[in-house]
């Protein structure tokens, strides 16, 4: 005959605790068990999808972006900032003229027709002014203090104040909101070319004993 | 909340419900199982040995359910795990798009198999081929 407890044997706890139905039982284990089937079942045909697709599509994917850089790269325009130094250098010395120019659109366009107009003045400037700065800028101070180089800077520093007298002259008479170019025309002149107050600095110099 | 395995198509979901064994993920059973009542068995852990329930029964492989070296053999077989071994169906048999068959299989009335499932080996029809299809 099988053992069986007395329900006086048995602690309080035990003898009141609910105990679970087998069917119950079985119904949560099957119902777990589903839930779970489910879900990595769902998890495994996703990555059977995407590895089918993947390998269908991965060669027309690859030739579809190859011909599309192919196209970018042959109409690709010519950027400033990819050619040789020297580009780069005049790049970077041309952004405030560029940038005045831009900005003050139409105002500055009647201001550099009316200084178009005058015939020797405004395009003979320029190309004067870009040699001298180079050489002021890369060369040593004794190469700067050379009679020739001092004499070019001189009379570059002269056709330069006498250009930006001409076209502010030019603008005045134009109007008041056309004075951007002139302005932006002057900053690097003054920056870059050697001004004619050093002279007394230098004599004073030279009378120390 | 849906209480039914969603992915069944041809097994009725009454037989998958009616399961009364289950070797859960992470256990693993080495041996034959084998009766001849009509009971039904879930494998969703690891079994290698045959299964043979020899009138009724229905066995369910889960998705986690992995069966090597084996002979199942039921009227309602249902694959939505890796099986490894040989199948016989004696009424309906179903593979899922998650399941994994190396092996033959055989079926007496019908079968399903889902897209992407992985099947390498021989499908048999085991009825009669020129019999007139039944009214079901």
């Amino acid at each position: 005959m099988a053992w069986t407890p007395s329900p006086r044997e048995l602690p309080g706890a035990f003898g009141t605790a609910p105990v679970p139905d087998i069917e119950s039982l079985r119904r949560a284990a099957l119902q777990a068990s589903w839930r779970r089937d489910r879900r990595v079942a769902q998890r495994r045909m996703a990555m059977r999808w995407i590895a089918w697709y993947a390998l269908r599509g991965l060669p027309l994917l690859a030739i579809a972006i190859a011909a599309a850089v192919l196209l970018w790269l042959s109409n690709r325009p010519n950027e400033p900032h990819t050619g040789r130094p020297t580009e780069r250098v005049r790049a970077a010395a041309n952004p405030p003229l560029q940038r005045a120019g831009a900005t003050s659109s139409a105002s500055v366009a009647s201001a550099s027709a009316a200084a178009m107009a005058t015939p020797a003045t405004p395009a003979a400037p320029q190309p004067h002014h870009e040699e001298p700065v180079l050489q002021l800028r890369l060369g040593s101070p004794l190469q700067s203090a050379s009679p020739t180089a001092t004499a070019t800077a001189t009379a570059t520093a002269t056709a330069t104040a006498t250009a930006t007298a001409t076209a502010s002259a030019s603008a005045s008479a134009t109007g008041p909101q056309s004075t951007s170019l002139p302005l932006a025309h002057k900053a690097p002149s003054a920056t870059d070319s050697p001004s004619p107050q050093l002279k007394p600095d230098n004599w004073l110099h030279s009378k120390e004993p | 909340m849906n209480n039914n395995p969603a992915t069944t198509r041809l097994v009725p979901a009454e037989r998958l419900g009616a399961i009364s064994s289950l070797i859960a993920e992470g256990a693993e059973f080495d041996g034959n199982f084998q009766t001849s009542r009509d009971l039904g068995l879930k494998v969703d852990g690891r079994l290698k040995g045959n299964i043979t329930f020899e009138s009724g029964g229905t066995i369910h492989v889960g998705a986690t359910g992995v069966v090597e070296n084996t002979r199942l053999e039921a009227d309602y077989v249902f694959i939505e795990g890796k099986v490894i071994g040989t199948v016989v169906a004696r009424k309906s048999l179903e593979i899922t798009g998650s399941a994994t068959l190396i092996g033959d299989a055989s079926y007496d009335e019908l079968i399903d198999m889902h897209p992407r499932a992985r099947v390498r080996g021989k499908i048999e029809y085991r009825g009669e081929i020129d019999a007139a299809p039944s009214p079901s």
